[in-house]
This record gives C-alpha cells, structure tokens and sequence, in this order.
C-alpha cells in the first residue's frame, strides 16, 4: 500500500468513525489537538490500521506520533 | 532522642519488610509456582491457586509491615470486599505498595503487570501461573481487560497508569473508563490515601518519614457506569464523563479523609 492511498484509509476512518471533518485530514494535522482525537481513538486506529495495512506500528514509535504524516511515516518504515 | 530511636526502628523494619518481600519473591518464584506448573496442568485451577498463593503471601506482607511499624493501614468498606464479582476495581496510586494492599483484599482480580516484570526471570513463573494482563501492547491491552471483564470476573486497573507524583493533582487516563463501557462491567472505586507520604514516585523505597506513615483504604460500594453518568450512544463522550465522573469520586473521598485528618479548632 503506497502513502496516497494509506493517507485515503486513514481519512476515511476519521471521518466515518472519529467525526473529523474531512477538509480538517491533512497531512501535517494534529491528531491530538486539532483532530481531537483522545488516547483511545488512537489506539481504535491503530487496531484498524493493523487490520487493513496488516502492518502493526510498534508501541514506542506510535507513543511518538502527532500528525498524520508520523503515522505514514511509522507505517512505511518497516 | 525517643523519636530518634523509633525512626531507627523503622528504618530497620522497612529494609526487613523488603528483604523478606524478596526473598518471598524468590521463593514463589523459583520454587512454588514452578512446581504449580507441573503439579496443577489445567490453567483455570492454576490460576486459581497460584493468586490465592500471591493473595497470602501479600497479606502476610503487610502484616509484617504493620508489625514492625513500617506503616499502618486501614481498611474502610469491607463489607464491600468481594473477588468473585464482575466488576472493575479502580484505585489511585500513592505509593508502591498500593497493589500489594489491593492484591491482599481482591486476591482473585486479575491486574496489569508491566512488561518489563512479565520479563523478569525471578517473577515470570509467578506473573504466568497467575495469568496477569501484560502491557506490552497498547491495542491488546485494551481487549484483554475487556474480554476478561465479560468473561464474568474482576480485574483491577490504576487509572493514573503510573504512581500519583506528590502533591500534584491526580488526573485518569481514559483507558480504565473505557474499559468499564466497553465491557460493560459495574465499577468498584477504592481511594487510598497514605499520609505522610511514603513510598511515592519521588521517594526510594529507603526513605522512612518522621511519623509512622498511615494508609487509609477507602472502599467504596461497587455502581454501574450508568449510575454516574447517564448512558449514552456516543461512546467517546460517555468515557470521557465516567473518567471525570470516577475522578469525582476519588477526588473528593481523598479530600475527606483530609479534612478528617485535620483537627478542628472551635472558637
């Protein structure tokens, strides 16, 4: 799976699961701050991420992540 | 100079309490739960006996630590003690023996153990045979609490996922809140308050205050998050008022037994 189409995946469970408005799913958003999404939500998405890509993020590299773009990051690394 | 003498006192009895805490260690784990593992095959049953094994061991703990004046510790709602229950047992966390104490009233909860103890040669036939939740993955972390909880048993949770820091106000992550929804599971709060500080973030495990420490362990009647909060549809809000709803509680239980501490001058 390339970036363009993860980043895709990653809107859609935004929008459809987290209600993020989906003018507000950019690259460099703020999960935390301007997406709103708790602790929680971040682990659901790390779940669903798991599920689709079949790639899991490692616990520390995801303690890091704040934008989208560091979930890109840390799923394409591996 | 009498005060002297019995800080000295304690001091010997806290480093005694420890030694025997790890020689205890040692010899549940390198000797008894080995042998439960070749004696008791059926992981239910094993399971069974090796918390009551750790609930023991911990009560006979404390009662050394009481024994010796290393702290005191009371116990308030026992009536409200019951390990076969499904239900979430939250607490916050003072001090580093708060699970000891929690363990000893609930023996047959279940309870996440770090990782990194889970790992630890000495304690991983003990942490294995007692089946505890390890940490190591924070989305398997949150269905193993869930799937326990329906499964109809107990399980203990420290929403604050770390020890109080002294003097800071005590703030829940939402997990434990989450846990409670998803699972739908009634929810036991506990406060424990252990006063003057002792065994905190900020102090090692040597430091011995001035005045016996005193732990009171407040247990409250188990609810259902129903109860606090009105239910709702929207999970994300409903996890975010029962975390602030359980918060509440312990807050001002915490703040009660302040106040009750203090004395009360009447004009």
């Amino acid at each position: 799976m390339n970036k363009d189409s993860l980043f895709l995946t990653i809107r859609d469970i935004l929008v459809q699961q987290f209600d993020v408005e989906e003018i507000s799913v950019t690259m460099d958003a703020n999960l935390y701050e301007e997406l709103e999404i708790d602790s929680i939500d971040a682990v659901d998405l790390l779940v669903q991420l798991k599920e689709v890509t079949g790639q899991k993020i490692a616990p520390e590299s995801f303690k890091e992540v704040r934008t989208i773009r560091d979930v890109l990051d840390a799923l394409t690394v591996q | 100079m009498r005060w002297f003498f019995e800080y000295l006192w304690r001091l010997f009895g806290t480093v005694l309490c420890f030694a025997v805490f790890g020689i205890g260690g040692l010899v549940y784990g390198l000797l008894i739960f080995p042998l439960l593992f070749v004696f008791i095959r059926d992981r239910e049953a094993r399971r069974i006996v090796a918390r009551s094994f750790i609930g023991r061991g911990f009560g006979a703990f404390l009662w050394l630590v009481k024994a010796v004046s290393a702290a005191d510790i009371r116990v308030e709602g026992r009536e409200h003690i019951n390990d076969q229950r499904r239900q979430l047992i939250i607490a916050n966390h003072p001090t580093l023996i708060d699970v000891v104490i929690l363990i000893s009233l609930f023996p047959q909860a279940n309870c996440v153990i770090k990782e990194a103890v889970v790992r630890n040669p000495f304690m991983r036939s003990t942490v294995r045979a007692a089946d505890y939740i390890s940490n190591r993955e924070p989305e398997d972390l949150l269905e193993n609490c869930i799937s326990y909880l329906r499964d109809g048993k107990s399980l203990l949770l420290f929403p604050e996922g770390t020890r109080t820091r002294h003097n800071e106000p005590i703030k829940f992550k939402l997990g434990a809140a989450t846990v409670a929804v998803r699972a739908n599971a009634d929810i036991l709060p506990v406060a424990i308050e252990c006063e003057p500080a002792y065994l905190s973030k900020q102090h090692p495990w040597h430091y011995v205050p001035r005045d016996v420490p005193v732990f009171t362990v407040r247990i409250l009647p188990p609810r259902a998050a129903g109860e606090l909060v009105p239910r709702q549809d929207d999970e994300r809000r409903f996890r975010h008022e029962l975390n602030g709803a359980l918060l509440d509680i312990i807050r001002s239980e915490l703040a009660d037994m302040e106040f009750s501490r203090k004395p009360i001058y009447n004009a």
